[in-house]
């Protein structure tokens, strides 16, 4: 049990990590802005890894709270993590294309990975986790009454 | 958001459609008035309602008149990186859900809260931030509702030909109607309707639109050969502008009020299983308008099958009126109406709630009767809001574009990351707020004004956001030896159950 708990410390703190590291990234590329010329092009990377690892970050510790399964919570994590830096890093790095394509599903290839990739695939994975790991246990109005009462001891009341 | 006159449809049946429509709303709002006796009818719709009706309401609430006016002009003259606004949407509310849902539903079991600043007081047994918090959504609620209600106006001026004054007078009269009577409660029900109304006109708009442009490879085709920066990744945007658009519409998305409030209104919390699901749903789908009518009339435009627009906001009324039936144009209007009465009163009830609710407890006091205060307080929100809406267009303007900014840097670190980290501190929280206050207020009066502009990609909301994320936690890890003295022990049972 205490090592259950320790590791989900970790992750914790790991999770928390990913959001304030994410967010400074995001501040340095903000700053990057002012440079001349405007944002160079590790800006624009240090703005995509910044928004993969404070999005991740956050979903991270909200299931950790919600003692979502570890596996699971990876599973979020790095779907996350890969669409959001392999989406907008095929944005910067694949060639533009032409009226005759490359097309996919009807947009440009490289719009197309953008909204279809990191627009849509979350929905594929993200909702079905959060229902597949929900814990319904104590929610129903017996449980919910106890936990009141046990709330109100804490109170003192 | 809409600042000039739209194109007048002026057709008998948007007339008609828009009446029914209206009555519609009404007799729903006059129902639910009808059961509202409480001030926790009136703000957290008492017992509860189901989640088909959380989510049409969430949703009703998040997609303002925005997506259906500003949403597609902005795509029609930015290009693809104004998509980056609602990019997240698959990604927010499970987010959002597994952050704040069962803790917020959980809070209001044990300490009874009905507003957000309340769950922000709970949590770090904090009167202060409770009231900095409410200070912060009073400003918001009020230069969102002024918003609002001028884009309100110019809709009701253009579906029934009247005056901008007599379309923002008829419109602030319709929406207090059914807010200051049956408050959050009535908002849901007639949200209900009207979410379905534009869920079901985004479909038939998006599929009439590929049928005029022959498909989306067809529309792609034109578009790339008249304009490729239009799909180039980021639009006609700077890189830096679009993804900030993708950071600060998606983590800001925890600290929007009249949104997670909803968490405290679902009468049986084991429903919150498929609420993602459902929510991501019909936000995509509803999403469809937005893309469609902004690609479909751009290539429309460079296919010389429209006239180029005047302003790109009208983008949605030309292509409504141009390119498709009069039936389905009149339920969109009536639906782009809908949508911003929507919004006005989910503001209107959070604001009232600031008032009459959050600030008192800030200040030692608890006001009596909060239902009839609350009703009042409605109805002098809505009153200043039309008045700023009709007197100072700059104000309103500044006021506007802020709120979301404001919401999210307020409200995202102290609620999101504290609801979820003990270590959160009280310090941390009031930091990290006032920083997010004073920054989004500072520098987007300095940009409104032309007195200081952010060099391109970076944004007062952006870096508002992050400046109180960081905030919170260095301030936080300082005076962390307060943490455990921040959390009461109820709260922390909250947040471990």
């Amino acid at each position: 049990m205490t090592t259950v708990a320790s590791h989900r410390d970790v992750a914790t703190t790991t999770a928390l990590a990913a959001l304030f590291v994410g967010t400074a990234a995001i501040a340095v590329a903000f700053g990057s802005a002012w440079l001349p010329g405007g944002a160079p092009m590790w800006g624009v990377w240090c703005m995509i890894v910044g928004s993969a690892l404070s999005m991740s970050g956050m979903v991270g510790i909200g299931a950790l709270r919600s003692r979502v399964r570890r596996r699971s919570i990876a599973v979020a994590v790095i779907v996350l993590l890969a669409v959001i830096i392999a989406g907008f890093g095929a944005a910067l790095v694949l060639p533009a294309e032409t009226v005759n394509g490359p097309f996919l599903l009807g947009l440009p290839r490289r719009a197309a990975i953008e909204i279809f990739g990191v627009g849509l695939l979350p929905l594929v994975v993200l909702p079905g986790l959060f229902a597949l790991e929900f814990r319904s246990d104590g929610l129903d109005e017996r449980s919910l009454a106890a936990f009141r009462a046990h709330c109100a001891r804490l109170r003192g009341e | 958001m809409q600042t000039h006159p739209i194109p007048a449809p002026g057709a008998p049946v948007i007339v008609a459609v828009a009446v029914i429509y209206f009555a519609v709303c009404g007799v729903i709002a006059t129902w639910a008035a009808r059961r509202t006796h409480t001030a926790a009818d009136f703000f957290v719709a008492g017992p509860g309602i189901g989640l088909w009706t959380m989510t049409l309401a969430a949703m009703a609430a998040t997609l303002s008149g925005f997506i259906f006016i500003g949403g597609p002009g902005l795509l029609y003259s930015g290009g693809i990186g104004a998509l980056f606004i609602s990019l997240s949407a698959s990604i927010t509310t499970p987010m959002s859900a597994w952050a704040l849902a069962r803790r917020m539903r959980l809070l209001r079991e044990v300490r009874g809260v009905i507003t957000v600043p309340d769950a922000v007081g709970a949590r770090y047994r904090s009167p202060a931030a409770q009231g900095v918090c409410a200070a912060a959504l009073l400003i918001a609620t009020t230069g969102y509702v002024a918003t609002n209600l001028l884009a309100l106006g110019l809709v009701l001026d253009a579906i029934f030909g009247i005056t901008l004054t007599q379309g923002v007078l008829a419109g602030t009269a319709v929406v207090l109607a059914y807010s200051a009577t049956g408050g959050i409660l009535a908002g849901v029900y007639t949200d209900v309707f009207q979410g379905t109304i534009k869920a079901a006109a985004s479909v038939l708009v998006f599929a009439s639109v590929l049928h005029r442009g022959g498909g989306l490879t067809e529309m792609s085709r034109v578009i790339l050969a008249r304009e490729p920066g239009f799909l180039a990744p980021w639009g006609h945007f700077a890189p830096l502008a679009a993804l900030s658009f993708f950071f600060v519409f998606g983590l800001g998305t925890l600290g929007q009020p009249h949104v997670i409030s909803k968490y405290y209104m679902l009468r049986d919390p084991v429903q919150l299983r498929w609420y993602p699901l459902l929510m991501t749903l019909v936000l995509l789908v509803t999403l469809l308008l937005f893309f469609g009518i902004g690609i479909g009339v751009k290539a429309s435009v460079l296919s010389g099958a429209m006239a180029p627009l005047i302003h790109a906001d009208d983008a949605t009324p030309a292509f409504l009126l141009q390119r498709t039936t009069p039936l389905l144009a009149a339920i969109v209007f009536s639906g782009i109406a809908a949508a911003v009465m929507g919004t006005v009163n989910a503001f209107l009830n959070v604001g009232a709630a600031a008032v009459t609710h959050d600030l008192p407890v800030a200040f030692g006091r608890r006001i009596g009767n909060e239902l009839l205060t609350g009703r009042l307080a409605t109805i002098a929100i809505a009153a200043i809001a039309a008045w700023l809406a009709l007197r100072n267009g700059v104000l309103v303007a500044v006021l506007g574009i802020f709120g979301w900014g404001l919401f999210a840097s307020t409200l995202m670190p102290a609620l999101a990351i504290g609801l979820n980290w003990p270590g959160a501190t009280r310090r941390g929280a009031l930091a990290s707020m006032i920083v997010g206050l004073t920054v989004t207020l500072v520098f987007e009066t300095l940009n409104a004004l032309k007195i200081y502009s952010f060099p391109a990609g970076v944004t007062a909301s952006g870096l508002a956001l992050v400046l109180a994320v960081l905030t919170f936690f260095i301030v936080s890890w300082i005076t962390r030896r307060e943490a455990p003295d921040d959390l009461d022990a109820d709260v922390r049972a909250v947040m471990e159950a």
